[in-house]
C-alpha cells in the first residue's frame, strides 16, 4: 500500500509523458494525420513506405560497398568483444543478425530513373550519421586527453576543470550566438585572426564542405567537458598502487597508459560512448539555430526533418513515423546502456 | 540480468499498447466553425467594438524599441518601422476604441511554424500576416474567416486591388484575405558601372540584356571594361538563387507544376536551361557564387557588381545609401515572356474557437485601416502597392524609382501556383538547385528527384 | 561487469628496489611542473576565448561593433548593452519563465524520484523487479524524438503557452529513479529498523531519516536536472508559440534569426550573457554536485 503511494506520482508522469507518447507515435504513424485540420485517414504502412522506399528501387551487391563493409566490420568487432565477456551468445547472435541485415538493406538504392520517395529523409539520416560518427570519437578522445591532463595537476586542477567544463552549462542558444559570430566571415574573431595573415574570411557556415565541420567544432567545444568529467572520475577510481608498481617496474608513460589506464577505463569508455552516441544522434539545436540545415541540405538532421514534416508540412502522421524510426534506432543503442545499468542495479 | 533482459519486450510493449489505445480517442480537435459568420460580422454594432483588444502577428521584425509610440507615418522607411508606426497610429486614432497588440517573437523564417503550432493549439492570432502563396494551405482547411460579406461593412474596396491580388486573396471564389502589397524580384542597377562599360543608350540610360546570349555578352563586356561582375546573386543560404531560376523558367512559358497544378513539372528542358544558364554565370566568373544575402548586397553597394538580383524591399534603403547612381528596374526578360518571381503580403483573419463576431469585426477594422494606408506601406518599403488607385497615383509615380518598376507589379509579376503545399514544393525546388550548386549533383538527377519529391508532397497534403 | 580482468595482471610487478623517486623539488620535476602549467594555461585560455569574446562584445558599444567586431578586446567600454538587455525587450520575462520552469521541474523531479527510488529499494511488494525494469526501459526512449505526440497531447489539452506545458513532460525522469534507488539501497537497514522500533511509520522514516541522508544524492540530481531543463531547446520551441512564453533558451534563439542582430551585436551578446548567468552561477557554486550528478547520472558509479 505504502509502495503504491510512494510510486504513484512518478509512475503517473512516467506513464503519461513517456510511455504514452511512444504508443501515440506508433498509432499516429499509421494515419494521414493533418496538423491543422481534423483529417485522420488510416493509411496503413504508407508513411513508412514513403520514408523508406521509392520508385525504381534496385538492389545490388556493390552499391555503397564501403559503408556496408564498415557495418560488417563493426558488427564483427562488437561480437568479438561480446563473446570475450563471457557467455552472451544471444546478444552476439542478435548483433550479428542485425549487422548483416543492415548491410544487406544498404544495398537498396534508386536505379536509373528511380528516386527515393523522400530523399530528404535519407539526406538527413546521412548527415546525422556523419555528425554522430565524426563527433563521437573526437568528443571521446578529447575528453579523455583532457581528463589525463587534469589528472597530472597537483594544483589548480579544479580551476582548469572549471574552464574546460564551463561551456557545457551554457544554453545552446548562447553557444550558437557566440559561434555563429565567431565563424562569421566578415565580423568573426576567426576572420580577424586570418586577416592578420592576409587571408580572407572563410564563410564556414555557408560553405557546404565546411558547415558540418563547423557544427561539429561548436558541439565539441560545448559538450566535451561532460565527457572529460566522466573520464576524470574513472581515472580517480584506478588504484594508484598499479601506477606506482608499474613505475617501479620501469614502465614508461605510454606503457602505463596502455596497460593500466586503458583497461581501467574500459567501463567508463563504453558508457561515455553510448551516452555520446545517443546524445549526438539527437542533434538539433546547433543546426537549427546556426544553419537551418543549410547551405542547401548539407546540415539538415533527422530531428529537424521530423520538426519540418510536422510543423512546416502539417504532416503529423509522417512526422510520427519518422519519430518511430528514430526511436527504434536509438532504442537499439540504448539497449546496451540499459543492459549495463541494470546489471549494476 | 540475462533473463530480465530477454523478458523486456513484452513488459515494455504492454503499457505502450495500452496507452496507445487510451490516447487514440482523445486527440485532434482543431478549430473549425467560423464559416458563415460573414453577416454576423457585418452586423456588429459600433458600441460592442469599444474596448476590444486583438492580437496581431507578422513577420516584419521587432522594432518597438526604435519606433516607440510614434504615429508619424510621413517619413518612415523600412518594413518594421512602417508597420509598427501604422499600428501605433491605429491604436491612437481609431474611433472604435480597438487596441491592437503585436505578438512578439516570430522572425520571418519560422513565422509559419509558430502560426501552425498556434492554430493546432487553438490559439491563433486575431490578425495574421500571410503570403499569397501560403493562403490556400489555410483557406482550404477552413482556418480563415471568409470575408466576402464582411468587407461590405467596412467599405473595403477590394475591386481596387491589382489583378494579381484579386487572385491571391481568393480560394474557390471566396475572399480570405485583404491584400497589402506585391513584392517581386527586381534588377538593382549601378548606372555608373553600366556607363563605364558602355552598356548605355544615347541618353545614357543603362541597356539591360534581352536574351541569355546578350546577357553573357554584356557580362563579358562588363568584366573586360571594368573588371567587375555584371550581377550579384545571393544564392547561399537564401531562396533568391532559386527565385532567379524560377523566373527564367516562367519566362520560357514553363512552370514548376503541370497545367492542372496536380503534378510536378520541374524535370523539363526549360528548367534545365534556366539552371544551366544561372550556373554558367557562376562558373564563368560573371557572378560570385559564394555570396549570402548580406554579402551580395554589400558587394553591390561597394560597387563590385553592376547589378543585383534582389526584391522590392531594398529599393528605398539602396536609394538612400548607394554612393553611385542607383536605379531599380524590372528584371530583364531573357526569354519569350515577361515574368518574374513575386509574392504578396496579405492580411488574414484566422478562425477562432469561440468565433466571436466582435473580435472578427475589430480585426477587420484594423485590416481595413492597413489597406487604406497601403500607400504609406508601399512608399515606406519599396513594395508595389496592392491597389491600382495607388500605383497610378501621382504621389506614387513621383516616388523614387517606382516608375522604373511599375510594370513588374502590373504585368510581369504573376501568381505563384495557388495550391496547398506550395511552400513545401518551393522548399524542394530550393533544395534541388542547391544540391546542384553546392553538392555537385547532376542537373537531371536533381530535377528528377525534385519531381518525385514534389509529387510526394502534393500527394501527402 | 565485464572488466573483471584486473589491470595489474597484465604488467610485471617486479619492483627493482631503490629506484630513485623524483622529489617534488628536484629541478627536472620543477621544470616539468612549470611547462605543464604553462601549457595548461594556454589551453585553458584558448578554450575560454569564445566566452571572453562574448563578454568583450557585450561591453562594447553597438556602433563600434558595426565597424569591427573581430578583435578580442573591446575598442571602448560601455555598460549600455546590459541596461538595454535588461530594460527593453522580453528578456526579463524569459528569465522568469526559465526560472519557474527549471525550479519547479527540479523540485518535483527530485521529490518524485526520491519517493519512487525509495519504494523500489526499500519496500518489498509483488512485481517490484518487473516494475523497476519497466521504469528503466524508459531510458531507451529518446526524449527529443517524442515531441510530436507530446505536442499533440499538450495542444489538445489547450495547454500551449503555459507553465504546465513546459514543465510536465520533463518530469518523467527514469534516470533519477534509478539514481535514488541506487542510493537508498546502500543505506544500512539498521537505521530504518531502529526508527521503526521507535514507532515511526513509513512516511515519517522517509521524510525524517531517509531524505536528510539522501541530501547529497538529491543535490546532484537537482543540479543536473536544473542545468538540463534551463538548457532545453526543442520542447520549449514546440510548446510555446508566443514570445511571452519563451524561455531564455528559445528566446535567445529567436533573436538570432532576426536581421536586427547585425546592428546591435553588443546588446545581443549582453542578452546571451545575462541569460546564461544563472547557470554560470549555479555552476560556480555547485560545481562539485553537478559533476557528481553527471558521474552518477551516466551510471558510472
Amino acid at each position: 500500500m505504502d509502495a503504491a503511494l510512494f510510486l504513484a506520482p512518478f509512475l503517473a508522469v512516467y506513464a503519461i509523458f513517456l510511455l504514452a507518447p511512444v504508443g501515440q507515435a506508433l498509432y499516429m504513424s499509421g494515419f494521414n494525420w493533418d496538423l491543422l485540420s481534423p483529417i485522420r485517414q488510416f493509411v496503413g504502412a504508407d508513411n513508412y513506405l514513403r520514408m523508406l522506399w521509392g520508385t525504381g528501387i534496385v538492389w545490388n551487391i556493390s552499391h555503397a560497398w564501403l559503408p556496408r563493409l564498415l557495418v560488417l566490420a563493426v558488427t564483427a568487432l562488437i561480437i568479438r568483444s561480446l563473446l570475450r565477456q563471457g557467455p552472451s551468445k544471444t546478444a552476439a547472435v542478435v548483433t550479428g543478425a542485425a549487422g548483416v541485415i543492415i548491410a544487406v538493406l544498404l544495398g537498396f538504392h534508386p536505379g536509373p530513373g528511380g528516386a527515393w520517395n523522400d530523399s530528404g529523409f535519407w539526406n538527413s539520416l546521412q548527415n546525422t550519421l556523419v555528425f554522430t560518427l565524426v563527433s563521437t570519437p573526437i568528443l571521446i578522445a578529447l575528453g579523455l586527453a583532457m581528463a589525463l591532463l587534469l589528472n597530472n595537476a597537483r594544483r589548480g586542477r579544479s580551476a582548469y576543470r572549471a574552464v574546460f567544463f564551463l561551456p557545457y552549462v551554457l544554453p545552446i542558444s548562447a553557444v550558437t550566438l557566440i559561434w555563429s559570430y565567431l565563424l562569421n566571415p566578415d565580423r568573426g574573431l576567426i576572420a580577424g585572426a586570418l586577416g592578420w595573415f592576409g587571408v580572407d574570411g572563410i564563410a564556414f557556415l555557408s560553405e557546404p564542405a565546411l558547415a558540418m565541420p563547423a557544427i561539429i567544432a561548436t558541439s565539441v567545444w560545448w559538450s566535451v567537458g561532460f565527457n572529460m568529467v566522466l573520464f576524470a572520475a574513472g581515472l580517480q577510481d584506478i588504484e594508484p598502487a598499479y601506477y606506482e608498481a608499474a613505475s617501479l617496474d620501469g614502465a614508461g608513460y605510454w606503457q602505463r597508459f596502455r596497460h593500466i589506464t586503458v583497461p581501467g577505463l574500459s567501463h567508463v569508455t563504453v558508457l561515455v560512448t553510448i551516452t555520446q552516441l545517443i546524445a549526438s544522434f539527437q542533434i538539433f539545436g546547433q543546426v537549427y539555430i546556426m544553419t537551418r540545415g543549410g547551405p542547401g541540405t548539407a546540415t539538415e538532421v533527422l530531428i529537424q526533418h521530423v520538426y519540418e514534416a510536422g510543423f512546416k508540412n502539417y504532416q503529423l502522421g509522417y512526422a510520427a513515423a519518422l519519430s518511430v524510426f528514430l526511436f527504434v534506432v536509438m532504442a537499439a543503442v540504448a539497449a546496451v546502456q540499459f543492459r549495463l545499468i541494470s546489471k549494476d542495479a | 540480468m540475462h533473463v530480465i533482459h530477454q523478458r523486456l519486450p513484452k513488459t515494455v510493449l504492454l503499457p505502450v499498447i495500452a496507452s496507445a489505445l487510451l490516447l487514440s480517442g482523445c486527440s485532434g480537435g482543431t478549430t473549425t466553425g467560423a464559416a458563415d459568420s460573414g453577416q454576423s460580422i457585418a452586423d456588429v454594432a459600433e458600441e460592442d467594438l469599444q474596448g476590444t483588444t486583438i492580437e496581431f502577428s507578422h513577420f516584419f521584425g521587432e522594432c518597438s524599441d526604435e519606433v516607440g509610440d510614434s504615429t508619424d507615418i510621413t517619413a518612415v522607411v523600412g518594413e518594421c518601422p512602417t508597420i509598427t508606426t501604422l499600428t501605433n497610429k491605429f491604436n491612437a486614432e481609431n474611433e472604435h476604441g480597438i487596441t491592437v497588440n503585436r505578438l512578439g517573437g516570430a522572425a520571418w523564417d519560422n513565422y509559419y511554424d509558430q502560426l501552425n503550432t498556434a492554430i493546432a493549439g487553438s490559439t491563433p492570432p486575431d490578425v495574421a500576416a500571410m503570403h499569397g502563396a501560403s493562403l490556400v494551405d489555410y483557406a482550404q482547411r477552413s482556418l480563415l474567416v471568409p470575408l466576402d460579406e464582411a468587407v461590405a461593412a467596412t467599405d473595403t474596396d477590394l475591386e481596387d486591388a491589382l489583378p494579381v491580388e484579386q487572385d491571391a486573396i481568393r480560394y474557390e471564389d471566396k475572399v480570405y484575405a485583404v491584400p497589402f502589397d506585391v513584392h517581386a524580384a527586381l534588377a538593382h542597377v549601378n548606372v555608373d558601372l553600366f556607363r563605364q562599360a558602355g552598356l548605355v543608350d544615347d541618353t545614357g540610360a543603362p541597356v539591360l540584356p534581352t536574351s541569355t546570349e546578350e546577357f553573357i555578352t554584356a557580362a563579358k563586356t562588363m568584366k573586360d571594361k571594368t573588371g567587375k561582375n555584371l550581377i550579384a546573386i545571393p544564392r547561399v543560404g537564401d531562396n533568391l538563387g532559386w527565385h532567379l531560376v524560377h523566373s527564367l523558367i516562367m519566362q520560357q512559358g514553363s512552370s514548376v507544376l503541370s497545367e492542372d497544378l496536380t503534378e510536378a513539372n520541374l524535370d523539363t528542358p526549360e528548367a534545365r536551361k534556366a539552371v544551366d544558364f544561372v550556373s554558367s554565370l557562376f562558373t564563368s566568373g560573371y557572378a560570385d557564387g559564394d555570396q549570402t544575402y548580406d554579402a551580395a548586397g554589400q558587394s553591390f553597394l561597394n560597387g563590385e557588381a553592376a547589378m543585383l538580383y534582389n526584391g522590392t524591399w531594398v529599393v528605398d534603403s539602396y536609394n538612400a545609401e548607394a554612393s553611385f547612381e542607383y536605379q531599380a528596374t524590372n528584371f530583364p526578360t531573357l526569354f519569350k515572356e515577361p515574368a518574374v518571381w513575386s509574392n504578396q503580403h496579405l492580411w488574414a483573419i484566422p478562425a477562432q474557437k469561440d468565433a466571436d463576431p466582435v473580435k472578427y469585426r475589430a480585426a477587420l477594422e484594423f485590416v481595413n485601416f492597413l489597406y487604406e494606408n497601403d500607400a504609406t506601406w508601399a512608399l515606406g518599403t519599396g513594395h508595389i502597392s496592392s491597389r491600382t488607385s495607388i500605383v497610378e497615383s501621382p504621389e506614387y509615380e513621383a516616388a523614387p524609382q517606382r516608375q522604373n518598376y511599375a510594370e513588374t507589379g502590373l504585368t510581369n509579376a504573376g501568381l505563384l501556383p495557388h495550391i496547398s503545399n506550395w511552400p513545401a514544393v518551393e522548399k524542394i525546388c530550393v533544395q534541388a538547385v542547391e544540391s546542384i550548386w553546392f553538392q555537385d549533383a547532376p542537373v537531371e538527377d536533381a530535377l528528377r528527384e525534385a519531381d518525385a519529391n514534389i509529387n510526394s508532397a502534393l500527394a501527402g497534403g | 561487469m565485464a572488466h573483471t580482468t584486473a589491470p595489474q595482471t597484465r604488467i610485471r610487478t617486479k619492483a627493482p628496489a631503490g629506484t630513485p623517486r623524483t622529489q617534488p623539488q628536484s629541478p627536472a620535476a620543477r621544470r616539468r611542473t612549470v611547462t605543464y602549467h604553462g601549457l595548461m594555461i594556454v589551453a585553458a585560455f584558448t578554450w575560454f576565448i569564445p566566452v571572453l569574446w562574448m563578454i568583450s562584445m557585450a561591453l562594447t558599444p553597438n556602433d563600434s561593433l558595426q565597424r569591427s567586431s573581430s578583435s578580442l578586446l573591446p575598442s571602448s567600454l560601455t555598460l549600455e548593452n546590459f541596461v538595454t538587455a535588461l530594460g527593453a525587450g522580453e528578456l526579463a520575462r524569459w528569465f522568469l519563465n526559465s526560472a519557474v520552469v527549471s525550479i519547479t521541474t527540479t523540485v518535483v523531479t527530485v521529490i518524485f524520484c526520491a519517493m519512487a527510488g525509495y519504494a523500489f529499494s526499500r519496500i518489498h511488494f509483488p512485481g517490484r523487479r518487473l516494475l523497476f525494469i519497466v521504469v528503466l526501459a524508459g531510458l531507451m526512449v529518446p526524449k527529443e524524438a517524442m515531441f510530436v505526440p507530446l505536442f499533440l497531447m499538450i495542444s489538445s489539452a489547450d495547454l500551449q503557452n503555459s507553465y504546465p506545458a513546459l514543465i510536465l513532460p520533463r518530469l518523467a525522469a527514469p534516470l533519477g529513479v534509478f539514481l535514488m534507488a541506487q542510493f537508498f539501497s546502500k543505506v544500512p537497514v539498521e537505521l530504518e529498523e531502529a526508527a521503526r522500533i521507535d514507532g515511526a511509520g513509513r512516511w515519517r522514516i522517509f521524510f525524517a531519516i531517509m531524505l536528510p541522508l539522501a541530501r547529497p544524492a538529491m543535490a546532484s540530481l537537482a543540479i543536473f536536472t536544473f542545468v538540463l531543463t534551463w538548457n532545453d531547446y526543442l520542447w520549449p520551441l514546440v510548446a510555446s508559440t508566443r514570445s511571452e512564453w519563451f524561455t531564455v533558451t528559445t528566446g535567445l534563439a529567436s533573436l538570432q534569426s532576426n536581421f536586427a542582430a547585425a546592428t546591435d551585436l553588443g546588446t545581443l551578446m549582453a542578452r546571451g550573457l545575462v541569460g546564461s548567468l544563472p547557470l554560470i552561477i549555479v555552476f560556480l557554486l555547485f560545481q562539485r554536485q553537478l559533476i557528481r550528478g553527471i558521474t552518477l547520472g551516466s551510471g558510472e558509479k
